[in-house]
């Protein structure tokens, strides 16, 4: 019963490729599975604002009147559930990292309702 | 007879994961007693139940701690389904118990890393956790996160993972273990480990029973309290689940005792993985819980058991969600433990309890 | 071993023979807990022995009450009691270990104890319905055999919930109770109007098509 049991595996690490990468020179490669942020299709967006309601961290606000789907990145966890709940299926997630950011903001994404008179016209 | 003294010891330290303060009364190096006191990071999210409904609390049980995330939403899963009454597929059961398993062997060498560095050993605590790096990159691949998982919803799993992603996860938990078996052979047969490691903080089988202590730190007294051999959810379709115990009751059997359960959880992954039907992977789950309907669950966490409690009020929201940690319960053992032991190996044994001290607060 | 788990009311007095009995029978006490409720707080004790899992409740304790510790039993249970007394204002009286309120640094004392008002409301709207359901289920069981109210209360129930196409179904699920409550009373009333204005099938289907148009835009 020795010491530096740990030989072999701290030889084997000295010689082999390390498990880092030059971070921003490089970039991890993104896995397949990533959830990554969230993405609307405001073509498709009916502003009924369930995506807002489903919400556990209220990062969703959509005002219909305005026309503005609007999210607080920050706030938003990434769970999916506005995905899986909205009936138009606008929502996705986007598999990609995002890059760190200096100041926080709302992304706002917006969409012009024609008035419901002038659709059945 | 030597002058009492106390030495304050955390809650910022750099050995400790989580904010614990200890008041040691200590006697010439030796510790003669430990007041512990928790309570830095009491959030208060038992009450978030008046704000999110089940659908919505299940991302706050999992936010409860960031090493059992994935136990947390199991098991609140698991309670609201059995509050009611839904099943949920055979092919999301095993899936729940692989990432479970999956957590568990993260967890379990997270634990190996910073005992390591409890002990100073810092090279085999970077190693273990460049080990653990290669856990989280499956759990990125399959769930989409590496820590926070949110995988799991009421009524079974949110995504699939396809049999040829489980293949490769099968290949990788493989690779990752006989890796494992170099750091295993340090932790039991290296002398200036085991010289830090036998005789520590020793607590019989008698006193760790009626400490009522639980998880590893348990069966390392020879307890048997595992919860996995009730065979609940998925758990009831292994072959042969033994409990891993070890009956040295001191901090090298604790270190044992999860150096093994690393290894059960890597062939439990792979005979599940062997298994797994196919099928759907949720039910849809309409409605509220029923007035004045109770549940009650427990789930075997990396640290030990976890009990889990919801009682409903004919609303969406739960009236009442109750987390117990295990860590809760180990508290006791510890300060039994702590009293009589060197000033040296109080960071030893204060580990070895595998502290999640907000999960023990919420 | 395989798994029960059972839960009973019990009495506060019944509580330390409780603990005494478990302690020599060798059962662990996995945890405690409380539930605010309308008539003070609910404990729960839970005991533990080879996969039996039972949870007994102490209803209704008040704060003027004293609870007897567990502690002298079950020293495990410290964390738990500690944090009853601090959280939900609990008294508990003879502990072995005791952080004499200074568990948690709290802003403001017994958090668990006060309900929001949003809360309330929510669950005095479902304590309404499920009265109201009641009642009504009361009613025509009384007046089956016969009785032109029960009968027309009954149809129109049913007509009221035949006029819900699925998707608004689907929708009235996503609201607010208070919300979709209006739009069912809304619906119903509609059709019960109609029942007594006409007999014929085809009239009763374009008013109900006209209905569920005009809720839907009222719904969004």
């Amino acid at each position: 019963m020795g010491c530096f049991k740990l030989a072999h595996m701290t030889l084997h690490s000295l010689f082999s490729h390390p498990d880092t990468v030059c971070y921003p020179a490089q970039t991890k490669p993104v896995p397949s599975g990533l959830k990554g942020h969230i993405v609307n299709d405001v073509s498709t967006c009916i502003m009924c604002g369930i995506c807002a309601k489903t919400c556990p961290s209220g990062a969703l606000t959509v005002d219909r009147k305005a026309g503005t789907w609007t999210i607080n990145r920050f706030r938003c966890v990434q769970c999916g559930s506005c995905v899986r709940a909205c009936p138009k299926g606008s929502l996705s997630m986007d598999p990609n990292y995002q890059k760190p950011s200096r100041h926080m903001y709302d992304d706002v994404v917006t969409k012009s309702i024609p008035d419901s008179k002038d659709a059945k016209a | 007879m030597g002058k009492k003294t106390i030495i304050p010891f955390g809650p910022q330290h750099p050995v400790l994961p989580e904010p614990l303060h200890l008041d040691l009364v200590v006697e010439d190096e030796k510790v003669v007693e430990a007041v512990p006191q928790i309570g830095f990071v009491h959030r208060g999210l038992e009450k978030l139940t008046e704000t999110h409904d089940y659908n919505q609390f299940i991302y706050i049980a999992e936010r409860i701690c960031g090493i059992c995330a994935f136990g947390h939403s199991m098991g609140y899963a698991e309670t609201i389904e059995s509050l009611m009454h839904v099943e949920i597929p055979p092919r999301a059961q095993y899936l729940r118990v692989i990432l479970h398993e999956l957590s568990r062997m993260h967890s379990h060498i997270l634990w190996l890393g910073l005992a390591a560095d409890a002990f100073g050993y810092e090279s085999l605590f970077m190693h273990c956790w460049r080990l653990r790096e290669r856990i989280l990159d499956i759990f990125e691949m399959t769930t989409g996160g590496r820590v926070i998982l949110s995988a799991v919803v009421v009524g079974g799993m949110v995504r699939d993972i396809s049999n040829e992603m489980l293949a490769d996860v099968r290949t990788r938990v493989q690779s990752i273990h006989d890796e494992y078996q170099q750091i295993c052979n340090t932790f039991l047969n290296d002398s200036s480990v085991q010289s830090r490691l036998v005789g520590v903080g020793v607590i019989e089988h008698d006193d760790a029973v009626s400490l009522g202590m639980v998880g590893p730190f348990a069966r390392a007294s020879n307890v048997n309290n595992d919860v996995r051999s009730l065979g609940n959810g998925g758990y009831g379709q292994l072959s042969d689940f033994q409990p891993t115990l070890d009956s040295g009751c001191d901090c090298y059997a604790r270190v044992k005792v999860r150096l093994q359960e690393v290894s059960q959880s890597a062939r439990i992954i792979d005979e599940m993985i062997s298994h797994i039907p196919d099928g759907d992977i949720s039910v849809k789950v309409k409605g509220s819980p029923e007035a004045g309907a109770q549940a009650a669950n427990t789930l075997e966490q990396p640290r030990g058991e976890c009990y889990y409690y919801a009682l409903g009020n004919g609303t969406k929201y739960l009236d009442r969600m109750r987390m117990r940690t295990p860590t809760s319960q180990n508290l006791a053992g510890m300060a039994q433990a702590l009293a009589g032991c060197d000033l040296a190996d109080v960071n030893m044994i204060v580990l070895t309890i595998d502290p999640c001290i907000s999960c023990t607060e919420r | 071993m395989t798994r029960s788990i059972s839960f009973t009311d019990i009495a506060l007095d019944k509580l330390v023979p409780l603990a005494q009995e478990k302690h020599d029978g060798g059962w662990r006490c996995i945890q405690m807990h409380c539930v605010t409720t309308d008539n003070g707080i609910d404990l729960t004790y839970t005991f533990d022995q080879d996969g039996v899992m039972e949870n007994y409740r102490v209803r209704g304790v008040q704060e003027s009450v004293d609870v007897p510790s567990l502690q002298p039993f079950f020293i495990s249970l410290f964390p738990f009691e500690n944090e009853a007394n601090e959280l939900f204002g609990v008294n508990i009286v003879n502990m072995k270990i005791d952080f004499g309120g200074h568990l948690y640094a709290l802003a403001q004392s017994k958090p668990m104890t006060i309900i929001s008002p949003a809360q309330k409301a929510a669950k005095d709207k479902a304590a309404k319905i499920a009265r109201a359901k009641a009642a009504k289920a009361a009613k025509a069981n009384i007046s089956a055999d016969g009785g032109k109210q029960a009968s027309s209360a009954r149809s129109s129930q049913d007509s009221a919930n035949a006029a819900i196409p699925a998707d608004l179904q689907e929708k009235l699920n996503h609201m607010s109770p208070e919300k979709a409550q209006k739009v069912r009373d809304a619906i119903a009333k509609r059709t019960e109007k109609q029942d007594q204005h006409s007999s014929a099938s085809s009239s009763l289907q374009k008013s109900t098509n006209e209905s569920s148009k005009s809720t839907t835009k009222e719904g969004k």
